[in-house]
């Protein structure tokens, strides 16, 4: 019956989760912290850490862990699979209407419109997460080798697997420092 | 392609893609580039669709990446493989999580990679704005073009205004005036 309700809250909150990860926290909150009380506030914001720092996408981790509290390692298979099944429905529905329209001259103009305003997007993306994330000038010279790296065709998993290497350096120097 | 093939891709991508959804758009740039599996048309598509639908987006973007390679099933199984690495990473985690509580370490390596990310988003940024201007294979510095992407981002960056919003509006101008 857990499992049941896992499935069907997450369920819930992947059908209403329009743009992504904040809007899924906070759906979450109020279903899980307020509604059901099966978690605390300091817990879902712990979870919320966690699943920004792991790889994989941020709510699909975070569904991960609220389903290994209350249910175990099953409990967060249903709790996944519940999030990621309307989004799917979702996009399989409307890619088969795209295929079909996809020659006719109307819709060619309207995805040139669409094309630019994607590039604004990922321009607005860059700019706000960089503000975050470029104080150093470590961070940087990461990025900066990141952006250079694509340039050259190259897998983008590398650049990344080296950062890790890099913030994992910095930890041990800087508790070397602070000993 | 096989389902096992696409299965691992994405199974690689959502290993290594960390810090949320979009961290996944240069692992499909990726695609595009080395692997041929998708066009360039079709990854600024998958975007818009993923902003514009319910649910994570990187988990849209690989349903949607799936389907146009090899219809509905195709988008089953590259969401599962996306999925799957959470799903396994977490389900280890929660095991030891109540004991540890925090991860200064991986909070600083998570801190390097963001940098990383940074420079990657900035590179997809510069092959979706140079795609803008592709007319069928021929660059053509279209002045409406121009207008259209500056006012459009001045306004998203200055108001916040929301994504899905100035999709829908640019897709509507873009059939109006053929562009």
């Amino acid at each position: 019956m857990k499992l049941f309700f896992l499935f069907l809250s997450f369920f819930k909150i992947g059908s209403f989760a329009f743009g992504g990860g904040y809007t899924i926290v906070a759906l979450t909150k109020s279903e899980f912290v307020e509604k059901r009380k099966w978690l605390t506030e300091q817990e879902l914001l712990d979870f919320l850490a966690l699943s920004q720092t792991l790889p994989g996408i941020i709510s699909v981790n975070f569904a991960a862990f609220l389903g290994n509290k209350k249910g175990g390692f099953i409990g967060g298979i249903v709790s996944v699979l519940g999030m990621v099944l309307p989004a799917v429905i979702t996009i399989l529905l409307l890619a088969h209407l795209i295929a079909g329209a996809d020659n006719h001259p109307i819709f060619q103009s309207a995805l040139n419109g669409v094309r630019i305003a994607v590039a604004v997007m990922i321009l607005n993306l860059t700019i706000t997460q960089a503000k975050g994330a470029l104080k150093s000038w470590w961070g940087l010279l990461l990025a900066v080798f990141a952006f250079i790296w694509i340039f050259f065709k190259l897998s983008p998993a590398i650049p990344i697997i080296i950062a890790g290497f890099v913030g994992w350096i910095l930890f041990q120097r800087k508790r070397e420092i602070f000993k | 392609m096989t389902f096992l093939i696409l299965f691992f891709k994405f199974f690689y991508i959502g290993l290594f893609a960390v810090g949320g959804g979009f961290a996944i758009i240069p692992f499909l740039q990726d695609l595009v580039d080395e692997a041929h599996w998708i066009s360039q048309n079709d990854l600024s598509n998958i975007i818009a669709l993923a902003e514009m639908t319910p649910g994570a987006v990187g988990v849209n973007m690989a349903t949607y990446t799936g389907f146009a390679l090899i219809g509905v099933l195709g988008g089953i199984v590259a969401t599962l493989g996306l999925i799957t690495p959470s799903i396994i990473t977490v389900g280890l985690i929660s095991r030891f999580w109540q004991k540890t509580k925090t991860l200064p370490p991986v909070i600083s390596v998570f801190n390097a990679v963001k940098a990383a990310v940074i420079g990657l988003l900035g590179s997809v940024f510069m092959t979706l704005f140079l795609l803008i201007f592709q007319d069928e294979n021929t660059f053509v510095l279209d002045i409406r073009k121009i207008g259209l992407f500056i006012a459009t981002f001045c306004t998203a960056f200055y108001f916040k205004i929301n994504p899905i919003l100035y999709i829908i509006l640019l897709g509507v101008i873009g059939a109006v005036i053929g562009l």
